[in-house]
């Protein structure tokens, strides 16, 4: 029980031993006008602080697209119109990159049409420019862009067809678009 | 020079309203005239002020007083003990300065690691980002409290191995007396938070409310500090 004995004096001591709470005593004998205590200055300092991680945030308009049916003549002429895809909304603290894959198209009929059939267009400015890429590998959307509260990306798809090899059915990708900081 | 002498009975105070007089009688080697000498001090202090008029009865003598002494002590006191004494009388006033004492709660306010929130919202619709501290102020006067910001930008800290650099300004840091606002942006001139808060031995302002704003453009990753002084100040 000895050790309770001076339980208070310990705990007076380390509440005495905390530190302060920034603290300043102002005045002096020569500060017997308001001027004079103004001028010496009574301050304390406190600080804010914050961490900003890598933040950014990318949206479309819709989950889903569908690329307009081919007619006879598109088959003919080897694609199908061009279809606007979903605008991209990003929002970055970063210079960032965007990329897009795509999976494997579902099988139909016992045939799996590659994604090198499936192409697509991007920019910024919302018009169609004459540069297509196949989304047989990951594709660059927008490379290095700076920082923006509100970076719109347009996108267009098309599709290669084949009177050969494009069995009549509903072929389906899902395109994963991707952010990153370079 | 004269020999002088302040035993401890001849030490008496007199109170008088808020201030003690303290009463000397100072003798003469040849004791034959007790001269007193009198002080106002205040109330509480008497042992302080006794140091201090013995040392100043010290240093008077050692430094060219003693002329004045010597003519006191030259004085022969022919007054007979039923007559007026051989008084003389000095006044020591007290000057009391202007006396404050300010502290904070704290000495810092971490906001923590942002998220995306905290740069799609804008000042009007955010909640608080933190309660700031508290200040609580002692002064012998009526005094007010304003609050700036030590630099124009905040203090920016690339993270590794990045060596950008960001210049946000101390007005994205607001602060309000109240939750509800209204906030106002920080800037190196002080803004007055509290004004006319009478002279007090305690007094709590606060807490300070704070909000912040955040650019997606501009504030790059990193971490961000901004140093803020809380001045008392006598109108």
């Amino acid at each position: 029980m000895r050790p309770l004995r001076f339980a208070p004096l310990i705990l007076l001591l380390a509440v005495a031993a905390a530190p302060l709470s920034a603290q300043t005593n102002c005045g002096s004998g020569s500060t017997t006008t308001n001027t004079a205590f103004n001028s010496a200055g009574c301050t304390v300092s406190h600080t804010v602080s914050a961490t900003v991680p890598f933040l950014a945030s990318i949206g479309a308009v819709a989950s889903t697209f569908t690329i307009t049916a081919p007619t006879a003549t598109e088959m003919a002429a080897g694609y199908t119109a061009q279809t606007a895809g979903p605008a991209l909304a990003i929002s970055a603290n970063f210079a960032f990159t965007v990329t897009a894959t795509a999976s494997a198209f579902n099988t139909i009929s016992g045939y799996t049409k590659p994604l090198t059939d499936f192409e697509i267009n991007s920019n910024t400015t919302n018009t169609v420019s004459a540069t297509w890429d196949n989304l047989s590998a990951q594709r660059t959307l927008l490379s290095s862009s700076p920082a923006a509260a509100t970076t719109t990306i347009f996108t267009w798809f098309r599709m290669k067809l084949s009177w050969n090899t494009d069995r009549p059915g509903t072929y389906t990708s899902t395109v994963t678009y991707t952010l990153t900081a370079p | 020079m004269p020999d002088l002498a302040v035993p401890d009975d001849a030490i008496r105070a007199v109170t008088a309203g808020r201030m003690n007089r303290l009463v000397f009688r100072m003798l003469s080697r040849s004791g034959v005239c007790p001269e007193r000498l009198s002080f106002p001090y205040p109330l509480g202090s008497r042992s302080v002020f006794r140091s201090l008029l013995l040392m100043t009865i010290a240093a008077a003598s050692l430094l060219g007083h003693a002329r004045a002494a010597q003519a006191q002590v030259d004085r022969t006191c022919t007054v007979a003990p039923t007559t007026t004494p051989c008084d003389i009388s000095l006044s020591l006033d007290t000057a009391i300065p202007y006396m404050a004492q300010l502290s904070l709660s704290s000495t810092s306010t971490a906001l923590g690691t942002l998220g995306t929130a905290a740069f799609v919202r804008t000042v009007a619709t955010s909640t608080v980002d933190a309660t700031g501290p508290s200040i609580t102020t002692t002064a012998n006067f009526t005094h007010q409290l304003t609050i700036s910001a030590q630099r124009a930008t905040w203090t920016f800290t690339a993270p590794s191995g990045s060596t950008t650099s960001v210049s946000k300004l101390a007005g994205d840091l607001l602060w309000a007396t109240s939750a509800a606002g209204p906030y106002t942006s920080v800037s190196t001139t002080g803004a007055v938070i509290a004004s006319s808060i009478a002279a007090t031995s305690s007094t709590t302002t606060g807490p300070i409310y704070l909000r912040t704003r955040w650019s997606w453009a501009s504030d790059l990753p990193g971490t961000y500090n901004l140093a803020l002084t809380i001045t008392l100040a006598a109108p």
